[in-house]
């Protein structure tokens, strides 16, 4: 099914506090095809996360409206429309292991499916499966949610976003506090969601290693505009974006740099990965 | 969630926010022991008045304060409504079994509604114009005379800081936790009152969780720190008395006692 998300004109507000408001996007218009996978990078407060939110409806958009796949969401948006909308839509938060609450994980899986109005014997058969999914065997169904580590925590809280069986997953930052294990093993579950299942999936990082290594796609922000959207290469060519909007080289291509700058000509191609940078390096003869 | 004003301070200039924070306890409090007191129509005119002249000077506009109420409004008006529905007074309007409705009851039931409000609304011209910290240092000078009784007043004004400094973490946290399980599906003020406590379940469990790690979190530091709070101690803020407090004081002793004479001049 195709569920394409089109952004016309969207502004949103964010309230920080009684009083005041703050302007999260501003005039975003988008179109992000369906299967596809995207970074949103850009600096604090340049509204990687409305952005997001946007798209799950838990931030309506004050100006503009979303449309996903025939549904729309804009200022008045009723419930029930949100509630499907949330049901296509899987948003995975910042720390999304704070959401967990049941006394053990099957139930805690089965929560969102439940709500959604599954039977209970297809949710269970839901939680089994998903857990599979993120790669936690069976036996800590019956365990408590708060007795397991945290890259665990992280994966059944996912987990529970993935038994909605949406067909788009936001994440907000979903590698952030995790060691390096565990972040390779968050991102081969998303890598392997949107080759497999044809998920489309957008991500929110600080980090361009993740951005080199697992997306197609970057959306930059700043100051809730969008900048630049398309192919990551495009991105790290353009020297002159990268260092308008402080964003950094991945390491491998960092490296590339130095090295041409040493030898005093290019490399035949550009690396964003250490496999591929390595690749180069042998074919060239240098290593 | 950022209906909720308590503890909520809101940083602009203007002569309320420039006091020291006793004064505005000590006032706070003879206001409200006044409003305790009075029971005329008069008095509680004036007191409206005075309650509309602190919204001003505070230069924070009043649907603030008045969403402040709004969370208790239904407790207020149930308050007021039984005490209008089980008074008895000169003239009955309406009778029926236990329940009358009378000229005393009417006036009682408004009366009550007036205190309830003027009440919550000078509480929350004080934590709306006082940096909570500052409001923690106020009330712990003021509960100084209480030492002598054996009242740790040390302890009791540094959980009290804590729990003041804590109360935007845990709005943040619980508006976090709102918007995940919302996401599952999890739908809030729907259905028949026990499903909406239900949907409850969800969000207080994991907060629970995270405030008691995060306050053993904080116990440890504390005391890895060297943190002994029966300790005598020095501050790094300091309370200054100006003669704008000396002044501002007096003002409020003079509205006291005009009130007082209001309520027993016109009874």
């Amino acid at each position: 099914m195709v569920m394409e998300i089109q952004f016309h004109n969207v502004t949103a507000d964010y309230k920080t506090g009684p009083l005041k408001k703050t302007r999260a996007l501003n005039d975003v218009t988008l179109s992000i095809p369906s299967g596809d996978m995207i970074a949103i990078v850009g600096q604090t407060g340049a509204g990687k996360s409305s952005l997001l939110k946007t798209m799950n409806g838990l931030l309506l958009p004050a100006e503009g409206f979303v449309a996903i796949g025939g549904m729309k969401i804009h200022h008045q948006t009723d419930k029930l429309t949100l509630k499907r909308v949330r049901k296509k839509v899987g948003m995975v938060l910042q720390f999304p292991e704070s959401q967990l609450f049941a006394e053990n994980v099957e139930k805690d899986i089965c929560f969102g499916p439940l709500n959604y109005g599954v039977p209970l014997a297809e949710a269970r058969k839901l939680a089994r499966k998903t857990l599979q999914l993120v790669g936690l065997s069976a036996d800590i169904l019956s365990k408590s949610p708060f007795s397991l580590s945290g890259g665990e925590k992280r994966r059944v809280a996912i987990a529970g976003i993935l038994a909605l069986e949406p067909e788009i997953l936001v994440l907000d930052e979903p590698g952030v506090g995790l060691d390096p294990e565990g972040k390779e093993e968050i991102f081969q579950l998303l890598t392997k969601l949107n080759r497999e299942k044809g998920m489309t999936i957008l991500f929110v990082t600080h980090d361009m290693n993740e951005v080199a290594r697992y997306a197609e796609n970057v959306i930059v922000m700043q100051n809730g505009r969008v900048i630049f959207y398309g192919k990551k290469h495009d991105l790290f060519l353009n020297q002159e974006l990268i260092q308008m909007m402080h964003l950094d080289l991945p390491d491998a291509l960092r490296f590339q740099r130095l090295f041409e700058k040493k030898i005093g000509k290019p490399l035949p191609k550009i690396c964003l990965t250490e496999e591929e940078l390595a690749d180069v390096l042998i074919e060239a003869g240098y290593a | 969630m950022n209906y909720l004003l308590l503890g909520r301070y809101i940083p602009v200039t203007s002569i309320l926010h420039k006091l020291d924070p006793r004064t505005k306890l000590i006032s706070a409090v003879l206001f409200i022991i006044l409003i305790v007191n009075v029971n005329n129509g008069a008095a509680f005119l004036a007191l409206w008045g005075i309650a509309f002249l602190v919204m001003y000077i505070s230069r924070i506009p009043p649907r603030v304060y008045f969403r402040g109420i709004k969370p208790i409004l239904w407790f207020i008006i149930l308050t007021a409504i039984l005490q209008m529905l089980f008074t008895t007074g000169t003239k009955t309007f309406f009778q029926w079994r236990m329940i009358t409705i009378s000229d005393y009851g009417i006036e009682r039931g408004l009366f009550i509604f007036f205190r309830f409000t003027l009440i919550t609304l000078l509480s929350i011209a004080v934590t709306l114009t006082t940096k909570p910290i500052d409001l923690t240092d106020g009330l712990s000078f003021l509960l100084k005379p209480f030492q002598y009784l054996k009242v740790p007043v040390n302890e009791l004004s540094i959980t009290l800081a804590i729990a003041f400094r804590f109360i935007p973490n845990l709005l943040d946290e619980t508006q976090k936790v709102m918007d995940a399980q919302r996401i599952r599906g999890n739908e809030f003020g729907v259905g028949s009152p026990l499903q909406q406590m239900k949907a409850l379940v969800p969000v207080f469990l994991p907060i629970f969780a995270s405030t008691l790690q995060r306050s053993e979190e904080l116990a440890n530091v504390m005391d890895v720190r060297g943190f002994r709070a029966d300790q005598k101690r020095s501050s790094f803020r300091q309370l200054q008395w100006k003669k704008m407090d000396t002044l501002s004081l007096c003002i409020v002793i003079v509205f006291i006692i005009w009130i007082r004479w209001l309520n027993i001049h016109f009874n």
